[in-house]
């Protein structure tokens, strides 16, 4: 359908509707399109004929020149007016002039004409108002006509001298005038109205146009009365010329109108008028004229006149008709050309809507027209099959709403509403055919104007899309089972937006985790897991596109524990959008778990096969080493290379016999090759320092669970051992033959069964005699009892070991011996009999109780000594052995006495067994007094026996105190002699050799411990002495410091402030030179002031003890610079060249120096010169050199020792501000911390100062010694 | 009133002349020796007359002195319950770090070194007693509160 369209035509635009091309009748049965055509309107359809558009613009010309002539003519006549010339109104001098009102009437007409020719609508009021002011001039002026009453406007502008030969009042318009002023001022007010009222403009123009014609005719004939009645027909020739001039402008400004839109028609009635009309209206005029002048000249008579005249009209009005019959014509055969193609273009027309017919009765599609009611106007067979409808008045006046299922029927009713108003509709909907068989339909519905009633109707193609329907319901289907299935799978699975947001979990994922639903979808899946950058890498692979197969991770249950999960995981694209992940989450924990526990149990089997001490290894079937243990590396001595060492982890390998054993060839390559255990072999290996193993391996092939051969494990057993005890027993028998002891062995009912020659000896009783006999015959009778225990013990596999016992010999003495008894086992490890080891004891337990007594002392001084050597006091020690000495030796009493300080005599130390009255009367001995005094003399040792009984004059004191034997030793170290040691005792009679050896032992541990503890002491009271008087220098020099520092600055500082008061008080009473003086005492003062500071530094640094730590270097130059404006820019540049390594040192003394060293080097330069210093550092093994490069004046090499030295300057004083002290304390600091500093300068491009101090780094011992 | 123990003439010189300089107006009182110093505080022996020797709002104190040091001063001071508040400047030519902690750690509010600037005092009387010097001296033993 076309929709409605609005175009504009003629020179004032209006609006045609344009129709529909195709005119459906709907009250005819199936479906008929018919088209319906509109000649006239199709015409309009079409552009404008050139001729047509000529024409307008031709009217418009001509209407432009008619009102700008009317114009001119009107604007000179009222020109002539005013400015008195009578010709200008009265062209031809008839005494009838164009008065001012006419000429004003006139030119404001012809002005509004031409503003609308020339503007059209812009100037619409204006012409407006100009035509009501012409005709208001006009009308008024009629109405004096009419009514014989001046109004007083006929002379307004001008009063006429002249021009009264025809009117009613001077100056008035004439009847005509005015009229037609009126008609054509109402003209122009008319075409600028609606359109039923413009058709009156032509109308009046006409009339007006007659009119003029009339007056003009009479002035052309000289028929007076058609100009000259002054009541009725009164004009002048230009006002009737003006006026038709304008009356033609008026008609030609409506072209659009008949009768002027007939003479552009391309029709033969066009065509007859434009041919005819101008001779028309100018033959007789023209003719009539000429017959006038022709009568008036005398040229023929009346009669002849007549004739001639009648015979010209005839002749040109039958050329006229000549030529209009000939425009007919050709006009006429146009007619008939167009109607020949309007009749193909009708068949062609026909002919598609045959097609167009043929087409929608075969579409499978119904298509149907639906009034607003639903009432079906027509359907095709397609749908008449739809609906299942026989015929088509079967469905013919049915209300569609009838078929339609009930619940889509009001759907339905308002859509049908919709398209019946002019919109295009789709829906889908179910259908119930009039047989009941339900479908799904689809229909499009667009709205159709009916041909008959001009409403719209409802043209519906309905489409059966049961079948997709269904499939659509069935995909649906499968969609939630799909969704059911996911839901109720025993796997967890969600979906993930692009952002990382949980969509979906099915129900599997969430008990896996334990989350309710709420608590899960909805949120971001990072919340979930345990791993941040395992989420985040599966999230951005997934983006990426990859699909994740078996990705591990690990995810957090609701109840805060991990669960290892595989994930598979994948995206869904649509269109290349992201749509969602789908993931598929496993509980592999279990399974984790399973593995870790496998591989503990595999590393246990590691550690167990590790910890086994026989040599383990395994091999892959191809015979390659795959694992071994320690003991293996030890058996083979050496370790073997995984992955080239096959067959065994041995060096070398030889058959017991010697003889060389190839690797491949040996036992596990055999077990390999044969795919069986093998047992029994023995071999050796040799290892690579030479030694020799006899071992017996154990080779097993290992099988996986289908039988297939997949390595071998072997164990080596070292067999050295066995061999060796195997030769050793052939050894072990001559030995036992050969032995001292007797050696007996018997079997476990105590038959003997062996005896050896000792056991002759001993017993007696030869071999022959005993052998086979019971070995009670050896036991004494009231001992046989111990043989029923021996024999048990012996049974349950115990060792009888050291038994001391009797035992009878053959001539029935009896003596001691000891046993020892053993098992004796046969191959099998059963106990088969006992073997008897006898010695004869006797001589041995005598000695036995003499060799304790030895064995306690030896043991009691090896004791003692390490006491006493290891003791930091041991005079305690002393006092302490003493009581445990007199027990040993079985003393009630002992004295130590020690030579006193002056060495004149001895001095009681430490004593026992006396009453303490008694020790003080023998607290002091002079030398050779008594046995200790004595004993102190001679330097030697006395042992008095049985002191009770003899009168050795010596001993008569000690005999007082009842003892009855006293040992005294001397305490020597070298040659000098310390004090005596005395034990003695009451009750044994005297001390045997062992009791005095072992008292002059201890004597001599005794004097070099005291010795020792004297040495110490010395050396401590040496020490203390040292530090106090070190101290004390220290102390000294802190106090000389401090003095210094206040009171060697007083002075100076009364100085500089006198000085000071000086110039401020009495600076005004000096003259310069005065005041020079003055300043040269501040200044003076002011440099002893930093030469004061600068010592006390160098002291303070000199006499430092220097705690050495880890010194940040950058950070002290950092702060030095931060304290030193000086060091800051603008003043100057310090750049570190970083990293500075850390040094070891004094931070304190370091910060002095880095201080001094960059005050130094900012100074030292030329005027003008803007300081700039590079610190860097150079490490050289445990050194670091820190560097401080300068731009100053340097310094010759020959000065530069002397730099460093006290008070040095290489300067003269003024020229560079200074003490001559900044480097010493720099050296002096630096050699503290055992660094070096140095000096390396050409003298002239600045100067490199540097110190080298031990880099910083751990080292255990070292820090511990500094 | 201000109080200054010093026992060098010269500096006592130096010192009117920078009170001088900064323009603090206040009375100074001068001891030449610790037990002054201490009788002074105390107001025992000839200084009993408290309305003639009234306790100072500020003490400058030496540190080395005649028969008490400065330090013994201070710690002195210390003990004494009616001179807790009192303000005690050290006012010494040591520079030792070692001499400014022990000062610091027995009392001295703050801690100048030899000679004594006009600027540094202007600033400490600001700081300690914001010009209360110029008012009539106080007779109870409060100084300035803390700031």
């Amino acid at each position: 359908m076309m929709s409605p369209k609005t175009s504009g035509n003629g020179l004032h635009g209006g609006t045609v509707q344009n129709g529909s091309m195709l005119g459906v009748d709907t009250r005819r049965g199936p479906l008929r399109c018919a088209p319906i055509e509109s000649v006239t309107k199709r015409q309009h359809r079409q552009p404008p004929p050139a001729t047509e558009h000529q024409f307008r613009l031709t009217a418009r010309h001509v209407c432009i020149i008619s009102a700008t002539v009317a114009l001119v003519a009107s604007l000179t006549t009222l020109l002539g007016w005013f400015a008195n010339a009578p010709r200008l109104t009265d062209w031809i001098v008839t005494d009838i002039p164009m008065f001012a009102n006419t000429a004003t009437a006139s030119a404001l007409l012809a002005l509004a004409l031409l503003l609308d020719a020339l503007y059209r609508n812009s100037t619409r009021t204006v012409v407006r108002l100009l035509a009501a002011l012409a005709t208001s001039i006009g009308a008024a002026t009629l109405v004096e006509h009419l009514s014989g009453i001046n109004l007083g406007i006929d002379t307004l502008l001008v009063h006429p001298s002249y021009g009264m030969r025809a009117v009613t009042a001077i100056g008035r318009m004439g009847p005509p005038a005015s009229t037609s002023i009126t008609l054509l001022g109402i003209g122009i007010l008319l075409a600028k109205a609606k359109a039923a009222r413009r058709r009156a403009v032509p109308v009046l123009s006409i009339i007006v146009l007659a009119a003029c014609s009339l007056s003009i005719d009479g002035y052309l004939f000289n028929a007076d009365p058609l100009f000259a009645i002054a009541r009725v027909t009164a004009i002048s020739l230009q006002a009737a010329v003006i006026i038709w001039v304008l009356a033609l402008a008026l008609l030609v400004s409506v072209a659009d109108l008949e009768p002027v839109r007939t003479l552009y028609e391309q029709s033969a009635a066009g065509a007859l008028a434009r041919r005819s009309l101008p001779f028309t209206i100018c033959a007789p005029a023209v003719l009539g004229w000429l017959f006038i002048l022709a009568r008036r000249a005398e040229v023929f008579d009346r009669g002849l006149g007549m004739a001639a005249l009648v015979l010209v009209l005839s002749a040109v009005f039958c050329g006229v008709v000549a030529w209009c019959v000939a425009g007919l014509k050709k006009h006429e055969e146009i007619s008939r050309q167009s109607l020949l193609r309007l009749k193909r273009s009708e068949e062609e027309l026909q002919m598609q809507r045959t097609q167009l017919q043929t087409m929608i009765e075969n579409t499978p599609e119904c298509v149907k027209l639906v009034a607003r009611d639903g009432t079906i106007l027509t359907m095709n067979t397609a749908g008449l099959t739809m609906v299942e409808a026989d015929s088509v008045e079967a469905v013919l006046g049915q209300n569609v709403y009838d078929i339609i299922a009930p619940e889509y029927r009001e759907k339905f009713r308002r859509m049908n509403e919709r398209v019946c108003s002019g919109s295009k509709e789709i829906l889908e909907f179910e259908l119930v055919g009039f047989k009941g068989t339900r479908r799904w339909m689809e229909t499009h519905g667009a709205p159709l104007k009916d041909a008959a009633t001009g409403e719209w109707v409802h043209l519906g193609v309905t489409r059966d899309i049961t079948a997709r329907k269904h499939a659509e319901l069935e995909l649906e289907r499968a969609n939630k089972q799909l969704a059911g299935f996911l839901e109720m799978a025993a796997v967890g699975l969600h979906r993930v937006s692009k952002d990382g947001t949980i969509l979906w979990a099915n129900q599997a994922e969430l008990d896996m985790l334990g989350y309710s639903a709420e608590e899960y979808i909805g949120h971001p899946i990072t919340e979930f897991h345990a791993d941040a950058p395992v989420i985040n890498d599966i999230l951005k692979r997934l983006t990426c596109g990859e699909k994740l197969y078996g990705y591990e991770a690990r995810v957090k249950c609701k109840d805060g524990s991990i669960k290892d999960v595989v994930i598979d995981s994948s995206v869904l694209w649509e269109n290349g959008e992201f749509i969602h992940t789908q993931c598929f989450t496993r509980d592999v924990t279990e399974f984790k778990r399973a593995q870790d526990a496998l591989r503990d149990n595999e590393r246990q089997l590691r550690d167990l096969i590790e910890a086994m001490p026989a040599a383990v290894y395994t091999t892959d079937a191809e015979g390659h080493i795959t694992m071994f243990n320690r003991a293996a590396v030890e058996f083979s001595g050496r370790t073997p290379q995984i992955g080239t060492d096959s067959w065994c982890v041995t060096w070398k390998l030889y058959w017991p016999d010697g003889t060389r054993l190839p690797h491949d060839q040996c036992p596990m390559a055999l077990a390999l090759k044969e795919g069986r255990a093998l047992r029994g072999y023995e071999a050796i290996a040799e290892r690579p320092d030479g030694t020799r193993v006899n071992f017996m391996p154990f080779p097993t092939p290992l099988h996986d669970k289908d039988g297939r051969l997949v390595g071998a494990v072997n164990m080596l057993v070292d067999i050295t051992e066995r061999k060796k005890a195997e030769e050793a027993s052939a050894r072990l028998a001559a030995i036992v033959k050969s032995s001292s002891d007797a050696i007996i062995s018997k079997d476990l009912n105590g038959i003997i069964k062996t005896w050896n020659s000792a056991a002759e000896r001993v017993f007696g009783y030869s071999a022959e005699e005993i052998v086979g006999k019971s070995i009670i015959t050896l036991i004494p009778p009231e001992r046989q009892h111990e043989e029923a225990e021996i024999l048990r013990r012996i049974r349950s596999g115990q060792m009888v070991e050291h038994f001391e016992t009797v035992r009878q010999r053959k001539d029935g003495g009896l003596f001691d011996v000891s046993l020892t008894i053993s098992p004796v086992r046969n191959s099998r490890g059963e106990i088969v009999g006992a073997s008897k080891i006898l010695r004869d004891i006797s001589e041995q337990k005598r000695d036995a109780r003499r060799l304790q007594q030895r064995r306690e002392r030896l043991e009691f001084l090896s004791e003692t000594l390490g006491d006493l050597l290891n003791a930091s006091n041991p005079a305690a020690i002393i006092r302490d052995l003493l009581p445990k000495m007199a027990t040993r030796l079985g003393a009630d009493t002992y004295f130590n006495y020690m030579v006193d300080k002056d060495g004149n005599g001895l001095k009681l130390q430490a004593y026992s067994g006396i009453p303490e009255d008694v020790a003080r009367s023998i607290e002091r001995l002079e030398f050779g007094q008594a046995i200790c005094g004595t004993v102190a003399q001679t330097c030697r040792p006395i042992h008095a026996e049985d002191i009770q009984n003899t009168n050795y004059d010596k001993a008569h004191l000690v005999r007082s105190f009842g003892l009855q034997s006293y040992a005294c030793n001397p305490l020597i170290v070298g040659e000098r002699l310390l004090g005596t040691l005395s034990f003695a005792s009451r009750t044994r009679p005297r001390f045997d050799e062992e009791d005095l050896q072992f008292l002059k032992i201890i004597s001599q541990y005794i004097a070099v411990a005291l010795d020792r503890l004297k040495s110490a002491e010395d050396l401590e009271n040496t020490v203390a002495e040292r530090t106090a008087s070190l101290t004390e220098a220290m102390e000294q020099m802190e106090e000389f410091s401090y003095s210094v520092s206040h009171d060697l600055r007083g002075p100076l500082r009364a100085m500089d402030s006198y000085a000071t008061v000086l110039l401020e008080e009495y600076g005004d009473k000096f003259d310069d030179i005065a005041r020079g003086y003055v300043s040269k005492i501040q200044r003076s003062s002011e440099r002893m002031n930093r030469l004061t500071n600068d010592v006390l530094v160098y002291s303070r640094v000199a006499r430092s003890q220097m705690e050495f730590e880890s010194i940040d270097i950058e950070r002290i130059i950092d702060d030095v610079v931060d304290q030193h404006k000086n060091l800051q820019a603008p003043a100057a540049t310090i750049r570190i060249v970083r990293p500075l390594l850390p040094v070891l040192g004094n931070e304190t003394s370091l910060g002095q120096c880095v201080s001094n060293i960059l005050n130094n080097a900012v100074k030292f330069v030329a005027p003008g010169v803007k300081p700039q210093v590079t610190i860097s550092a150079v490490r050289t093994g445990r050194l670091v050199k820190i560097r401080f490069v300068d731009n100053g004046i340097g310094i010759k090499p020959e000065h530069q020792q002397r730099v460093f030295q006290m008070f040095e300057r290489l300067h003269p004083e003024g020229k560079y501000d200074g003490t001559g002290i900044g480097l010493t304390i720099v050296r002096k600091a630096i050699e503290k911390m055992r660094g070096k500093v140095g000096i390396e300068s050409d003298g002239t491009n600045g100067t490199c100062f540097w110190i080298e101090l031990e880099a910083d780094e751990p080292r255990s011992l070292d820090k511990g010694n500094r | 009133m201000i109080l200054l123990v010093e026992d060098s003439e010269d500096d006592v010189f130096i010192m009117r002349h920078a009170l001088k300089q900064a323009q603090i107006t206040s009375r100074v009182e001068v001891v030449t020796d610790g037990q002054m110093a201490l009788d002074y505080l105390a107001g025992q022996g000839r200084f009993g007359d408290r309305n003639a020797y009234p306790l100072p709002n500020i003490v400058f104190l030496d540190l080395k002195l005649p028969y008490l040091t400065g330090f013994e001063i201070l710690s002195w001071i210390r003990t004494q319950p009616g001179l807790t508040g009192m303000t005690v400047v050290v006012l010494t030519s040591s520079g030792e770090d070692r001499d400014k902690t022990k000062a610091y750690s027995l009392g001295a509010r703050s801690y100048l070194v030899k000679p004594p600037r006009a600027k540094d005092l202007t600033d400490l009387f600001q700081s300690f007693l914001g010009g209360q010097l110029e008012r009539a001296p106080r007779t109870d033993n409060g100084g300035s509160s803390r700031s």
